[in-house]
Order: C-alpha cells, then structure tokens, then sequence
C-alpha cells in the first residue's frame, strides 16, 4: 500500500479542523468522536500492511462499530433536527450522502473475499472520505447549527445524540 | 391539492371495530375481476399480515403494560382489516390460480417499485429479484396448464407476459449470498423505506403462503414445486428484510408501517377500478390515518424524536399496477445471468468452482429431480411443449426462446 495513506495522514491530534471556540456541548462530544474515529482508521492504515489479517481485521471491526454507532446517532440526534432548523438543509443532505458511501465501504471492507491489497486501498479512501467530511462538519454544518439552532435545541442534540450512541452500540457491535 | 396523511383527520379508534358480517366480504368474482384488483387485494393481505405480526412482535419485547395495551387495540383493528381484505378472495379460486396472482404481484409490484425507486443500488436488488419471480409465474403457469387444467392467460388477464425469466433451479443460492447494503432510515430517501418494506411484505406474505398451502395439492410435482419455490421466497425475504435499517427503533419502525398502509391504501383508492373494493381501501386509509397518528405519538413520547424527520414531506407518486412487458424484457435482456456474490450481483459464469453457490446448489439439488425443471418436461410430455404467454415477441434472451410452447 499506498503511501498515500502515509502521506495524507494526520494523527488524531491534528486534525483540520475549524479552530472556532464554540459553548454547546454537542460540538464537544461529535468533535472527540471524530478524533476518535479517525485515528483509529489512520492506525489501520498507516500500519494494516504490516499486520496480519486477523489483528487488522479486528481492528477494522471495532472501528467499524464505532463509527457505525456514532454515525447513526449523529444523523438521528444531530442532521435530523438541524434539518428541520435549517431554512437550507442542503449542507446536511451532503453529509447524509457521505455517510451513505462511508457505509457502502465499510460493508465492502467486511468482505472476506477482498484481497489486502485492495482492502487496503479501500480503507484509504474511507479515511479520505472521513477526513473530508469531519472537516465539512465541523466547519459548515456546526456554523450552520450554531446559527440557526438555540440553546435548547442543541443541548438536547447532546442529550440524544448520549442516549443513541448507547443504544446503538449495541446494535451494531 | 398534495395529501398528507400527518394533516388529515382519521376515524377515531373507537368507531373502527366490525360486526361479523361487515368482514365477511362479499368475494370478488374470479372470471370478471380486474387482474389488477386482485392484485391489490394479495398485496393489502400482506401488508395488513405483517401489522399484525410486527406489532405482537413489538408487544413480545416490551414490559410496558400501557404500551401493550395500545398495541394490542391497533392491532385487534389491523386483523379486522386483514380479514375484511383477504376473504375477499372467493372459496372458488383454487390456491394455484391464487397463486398465479401472487406471482403477477410479485413482478408488477417489484417492476414499479424497481422503476420508482430513488436509489440506484436498491433499484439493482428490486431488479434482481424481479427476475427470479418472474420465472415462478412460468413454472406455475405450466403447473396450472397440466393439473387443473387452465390458462394462466385468463388470470394475468394479457398484462403481464409469462415466459422463463432467470431459471429457478439456478436461483438457489448460499444465505450468506442473500444479504444486501441496508439503507439509512436517516439518510436515505424516505421512499426507499417504503418500497423496501412493501416489497418484504409481498414477498414474507408469499413465503407464508407457500409454507402453508404447498402441501395441499395431491400431486407430488404440485407438492415439489411449492417447496421449493417456498425456499426462494425464502431467500427474498432474507434480501429484502436485509436492505431495512436495523438501527431503527421499534417506534420508528411502526411509524413507517403505519404510513406504508396510509401510502399503500391512498395508492390503491387512486387507481382501483372496482368501485366496491375503492370504498373499502377508502375506509382503512381513514383507519390507518389514525394508527398512524398513534403511532407517531408513541415515537414522540417513547423516543422523544419527531416522526417528520423519517417520512416524505408529501405523499409519493401513487403505487400503479400496470403492465411493464418492455421494462421485464429490458432487465431480461441484461441481467439473467447475474447471481450474488456476497452484497454484490455478477455474472454466474463468473465464479469459481469452488465457490459456495456451487456447493449449496449440489446439497439441495443433489442427484433428485428438480421440481422446477421437472414442471416444464412433464408440461411438454404431456401437452406437447411448455406454456409461455409471449405477447410482445419471441423470448428476448436467445438461449430462453421457445422451442415447444403448446
């Protein structure tokens, strides 16, 4: 593989993202799970190539889990009601479509049949993609909350987006 | 003017229960209904079926006495307007000319869905199956030609062209193979939940039918032909149920059940020719519009969501049953030799000998005669050539053209 992977990297310390102080607590808890998330994904592959299938494949599937729980309570207890807030939804209909062809990958990454080489390559472009769209997110769409949500609203996105992740991660481990 | 059933005023729960004699319905008249009609009447069974069932389902894994309480009056009503939708069908309708209409429902509901859906993947999976159940109405059409004997013709009434489609002794494949990408409740277009769900309807309510009426028939080709069909239908209840999000709650999945009914009923009440059985989808849309209220309070109050965020902003284009010979012919034409290879569709010349699709192929077909199969070689032993209704020209796949049709 792919320098690429190695290239375009960025540990989960330095991430781009946007640098606004923001207050409510929904941007905190989706911040430190995109951290989370994207090193995970980094750790695989910056160093899947030298690890055997079975450390590699493990630990795609707790990165899997992880993101699947995080990103189906995100669209839930974050998108769905900053939808309804937004006079524009358009931004967050984009970020459902990446979560959709992140999906897409993840399943294809569950595959027994894909050789390492191209699971390699596909694991790649999730973290591009990933990379991508946290930057999006944490940029546009937080503006865009923090412009058309009040308090309220965003104090229970944190609140749900809590109590979905918890539910959630038990679905899909 | 759009409809929208969150906006409309239902019949209030306690004025929907019926006296006997209103759900006895007066069966429809097998030689005069509209083939169409009849499709609408196999295909409501279903739905109302699955009510039912995932509403006890629903009950079976809550300990919240209220809540059963408010499933189990919904569902006493759902069962009501099973019964008053499925003894429509006439005692003199023999099981294998009802499930001639199962068979039509499957390819025209699976053709508009497939035509109608907003997701190209998922439009793959409705095609994909569309093939497979387009064959069984083939291999039943020659069963009823050789056992009542009758004309499938009379039933599918010229709408639909009955010829094989990707051979059912081909379709049997590893479970693991059946399992498709889920969409996102969240995500993805409303109408994908909808048609996702409708089509696991048909096809569970198909599945019932053939696990419970397949050993009826007295004959053994009758018998080995349900079951095996049976099993495919099997495999397209594994595919369908598998495009569902399994995230949701049991909230949100009643909620979506509930508007498919309101979608479905609004649907059906457009386009119905009999104006008996329009007065009847009529009055369970208005039913349904109050389950659905229901239902959504449910999720507001048990999940503290808003049901608006999963469902369309307006009713979509109304489900039509019509004729899709050049569309089937076109899937025909393309994808017949496609099989499944994990989540994805490949040509079946594709995979290696040693992949499992061969090796499930051999436990289940072994060195026994295939009922499928064996159907059409008794059709043409006996009648001189099998039974196809090609209304639109010759087969469109070469190797699939007649050679004998009686």
């Amino acid at each position: 593989m792919t320098s690429r992977a190695k290239t375009k990297s960025h540990s989960a310390t330095e991430k781009p993202k946007s640098s606004k102080t923001r207050k409510a607590r929904i941007f905190e808890l989706l911040k430190a799970e995109h951290a989370e998330a994207l090193g995970m994904i980094e750790e695989i592959c910056e160093n899947g190539e030298t690890m055997e299938d079975a450390e590699r494949l493990e630990k795609f599937d707790e990165f899997r889990a992880a993101l699947m729980a995080h990103s189906q309570a995100e669209a839930r207890a974050f998108y769905a009601p900053l939808k309804e807030a937004a006079s524009e939804p358009a931004l967050v209909l984009e970020a459902d479509v990446e979560h959709i062809v992140v999906q897409r990958l993840l399943e294809d990454l569950s595959s027994p049949k894909l050789d390492a080489e191209r699971w390699m390559a596909r694991a790649t472009v999730v973290m591009e993609l990933l990379e991508h769209h946290i930057e999006e997110e944490e940029g546009e769409l937080f503006d865009l909350a923090e412009s058309e949500c009040d308090e309220e609203t965003l104090a229970k996105m944190a609140d749900d987006f809590e109590a979905e992740k918890e539910r959630l991660t038990e679905i899909v481990a | 003017m759009s409809f929208n059933p969150l906006k409309e005023r239902g019949v209030p729960l306690e004025r929907q229960l019926r006296n006997w004699s209103e759900l006895n319905s007066q069966p429809y008249d097998k030689d005069s209904i509209d083939p169409y009609s009849r499709c609408r009447v196999i295909v409501m069974n279903g739905i109302e079926v699955e009510a039912a069932m995932y509403s006890h389902q629903f009950s079976r894994h809550s300990a919240n006495l209220e809540l059963k309480r408010k499933l189990a009056m919904v569902r006493r009503v759902e069962q009501q307007q099973q019964k008053a939708v499925n003894w429509l069908i006439p005692g003199d309708e023999s099981t294998l000319e009802v499930t001639i209409g199962f068979e039509q429902v499957a390819v025209d509901l699976t053709a508009w869905v497939a035509q109608a859906e907003p997701d190209p993947v998922m439009k793959r999976v409705y095609e994909f199956g569309l093939l497979e159940d387009f064959d069984h109405l083939y291999r039943y059409a020659n069963l009823l030609d050789m056992t009542e004997p009758k004309k499938a013709a009379a039933i599918v009434g010229g709408l639909t062209e009955i010829m094989p489609g990707r051979p059912t002794i081909l379709e049997h494949r590893h479970p693991h193979d059946d399992l498709r990408r889920p969409l996102n409740l969240y995500g993805s277009d409303p109408l994908s939940s909808l048609h996702a769900l409708t089509i696991m309807c048909a096809e569970q309510q198909t599945m019932n039918f053939y696990m419970t009426i397949g050993n009826r028939p007295i004959e053994p080709i009758a018998r080995g032909l349900y079951l095996e069909i049976g099993q495919i239908e099997e495999q397209h209840v594994t595919q369908y149920e598998s495009l569902l999000d399994a995230s949701a709650t049991w909230c949100e999945n009643l909620v979506v059940h509930e508007y498919n009914e309101c979608y479905l009923y609004y649907s059906f009440m457009q386009t119905e020719v009999d104006p008996r059985l329009k007065a009847l989808w009529e009055l369970h849309l208005g039913m349904e519009i109050e389950h659905l209220r229901l239902a959504c309070e449910l999720m507001r109050d048990m999940d503290r969501r808003d049901p608006e965020a999963i469902l369309p902003p307006e009713m979509p284009e109304p489900v039509t049953f019509r004729p899709n010979k050049e569309y089937v012919r076109k899937v025909l034409a393309e994808q017949v030799e496609l099989t499944a290879d994990e989540l994805e569709f490949v040509p079946l010349s594709s995979l290696p000998k040693s992949h499992r699709y061969h090796q499930y192929q051999q436990a289940v077909h072994g060195k026994s005669s295939v009922p499928s199969e064996a159907v059409i070689t008794e059709h043409e032993a006996r009648k001189g050539g099998e039974y196809r209704l090609e209304s639109e020209g010759p087969h469109p796949v070469e190797h699939l053209k007649m050679e004998n049709a009686s």
